[in-house]
């Protein structure tokens, strides 16, 4: 009895917040399988998986996927590791200034500081570039926009990442390193030997933070090029956004569900990963 | 020592790294725009206000736009804080069925692309009738998945005995959830506030597609589009954040970390 009126205690908590859920996203969702599955605006039909098989015979979706997949299996290792590496050399002293400096761009819309990345790149360092009589590069161009863009991912997530870090290691006992160098002076060994299996769960927690935020290159993307993208950082995000206004719901909502799809496994699997872990420790 | 060095080298490459940009950006706001829009110069500007003459005496849109974009993130923030407090406290010191899966459902939700939940949001609003209103870009957001996500991996932490305690001396669930857990969560709150006030003072993606009447768009769409003041429409648009920043800097970072430790 008594349990369960705390169930029914607990559920009211959650229902306000679950209601609002439910509203904008769950019940939508599972209404918009619904698209996933018929052709057509004015005569709907029954088509199956004819809008799977579509997608992936269209050049534009797989365009955006191998794009996305190339962002996010570069950028998110990248700044992982830069953010570890960071870690690990400020483990012993505060940097207070720093630490400050590396959180700056979590704060910074990209609004205001897009104008200041086009500065440093077509101003001062094309500017440099021309002054040793190089030739100029069109940085925001096809060539070079994925570069850019992942170096903007990594701008703004740094500082997130190291605090991160710096919690998981700061909670190992100072002992286990006293121990550590009675045996090595390395602090690379003693980061990679004992720091590092110690904070994995955390790691888990940070890659999957990382590819959420990856997502929303979508506004450094917009502020940058407005509606003309380049092909080469045309994402699975600005294929759902044009198909969106082409009011092509069926197609978008079958892109939908395949990401929807792909990040519950993602998910799916580094929860497990981690359990496991957790249990083998 | 030399390896002393290097380190301090780099951990000052990446801080500079951080910084740059905005520096860019504020120090430019403060010349007239002719002297840096034309190709790259490496003569000494004058100082000059008259960017900021310019957008906030002459550009009456911009204080529209940005008084938008106050509008918008207080109120997403009034209604979210509250309702991840309560959903906090309902996930991490109740059990009742279906608890875990409906947690890894916010989990989910939290972790999905804007886009892909576009076709959902956009059949609701239309539902309610809501689109081209403001409220489109602020009820989807009020019931943020990350917000309770983030409040309930906080509340892991709080001590069941002292909740246990509190039992024993006869106080209601409801009154331990006014009078012990919210006033515990302060940091997490504070981080919660900074961090979904970022996120809704930078949207994009949901007043581009959700609202056509220019008159209501927050001034992070239009920001790019208003040439001539660029660097001083930045600037002004940068100060509530840093402001927010300075002042909220410790509960930041200690919220980032509680929120991740399992």
């Amino acid at each position: 009895m008594e349990s369960k009126k705390k169930a029914v205690t607990g559920l009211l908590f959650i229902l306000p917040s679950l209601l609002g859920m439910v509203v904008f996203v769950i019940a939508p969702f599972f209404m918009s399988v619904y698209y996933t599955f018929t052709q057509g605006i004015t005569e709907v039909a029954f088509v199956g998986l004819g809008n799977f098989i579509d997608l992936f015979g269209n050049p534009t979706f797989t365009l955006a996927v191998k794009n996305t997949v190339i962002f996010i299996g570069i950028g998110v290792p990248l700044v992982f590791i830069i953010a570890l590496s960071l870690s690990f050399m400020m483990m012993n002293s505060k940097f207070v200034v720093a630490r400050w400096a590396l959180l700056t761009p979590l704060m910074v819309p990209i609004s205001t500081v897009i104008i200041g990345w086009q500065f440093l790149f077509d101003r001062l360092g094309n500017g440099i570039l021309e002054k040793l009589g190089l030739q100029t590069i069109n940085f925001f161009g096809e060539k070079y926009a994925m570069a850019v863009i992942i170096m903007m991912l990594v701008w703004k997530n740094i500082g997130y990442l190291v605090v991160i870090f710096t919690s998981a290691i700061s909670v190992i006992p100072q002992e286990y390193q006293e121990v550590f160098r009675l045996e090595s002076k390395s602090q690379v060994k003693y980061g990679t030997m004992v720091v590092l299996p110690l904070i994995t769960p955390m790691a888990f927690f940070a890659i999957i933070i990382s590819i959420m935020n990856s997502f929303k290159i979508f506004r450094e993307i917009h502020a940058l090029y407005g509606e003309n993208v380049p092909k080469s950082i045309y994402m699975l995000q600005h294929f759902m956004n044009n198909n969106f206004l082409k009011l092509n719901y069926q197609r978008l909502s079958s892109a939908a569900f395949l990401l929807t799809t792909v990040i519950f496994i993602l998910i799916w699997v580094f929860m497990k990963a981690q359990n496991k872990y957790m249990s083998d420790l | 020592m030399g390896r002393k060095i290097i380190i301090r080298m780099i951990i000052l490459g990446f801080s500079l790294f951080c910084l740059l940009p905005v520096i860019i950006t504020i120090s430019s706001s403060f010349f007239t725009y002719d002297e840096v829009k034309d190709g790259p110069s490496f003569s000494l500007p004058h100082f000059s206000l008259q960017q900021f003459e310019e957008i906030l005496l002459r550009t009456p849109q911009y204080l529209g736009w940005f008084w938008n974009s106050v509008k918008v993130s207080f109120s997403t923030l009034v209604i979210a804080i509250p309702l991840s407090l309560m959903a906090a406290y309902g996930f991490s010191k109740f059990k009742f069925p279906f608890r875990d899966v409906i947690f890894f459902l916010y989990v989910i939700v939290m972790l999905m692309p804007f886009q892909a939940t576009l076709v959902p949001q956009y059949i609701t609003l239309k539902e309610l009738d809501l689109l081209d209103k403001t409220a489109a870009i602020i009820l989807p957001n009020a019931f943020s998945a990350f917000g309770a996500f983030l409040m309930t991996q906080f509340m892991r932490g709080i001590d069941n005995e002292m909740i246990d305690a509190a039992k024993m001396d006869g106080m209601s669930d409801y009154s331990i959830f006014i009078h012990i857990i919210v006033p515990l969560s302060k940091p997490a709150v504070a981080s919660l506030f900074i961090l979904l006030f970022i996120e809704s003072w930078s949207m994009i993606e949901q007043p581009m597609i959700f609202l056509s009447d220019s008159s209501k768009l927050p001034l992070s769409v239009y920001l790019g589009k208003i040439a001539s003041t660029l660097y001083a429409g930045g600037t002004i648009f940068l100060i509530l954040p840093l402001l927010i920043y300075l002042l909220g800097y410790e509960d930041l970072v200690e919220g980032i970390s509680l929120g991740s430790i399992k």
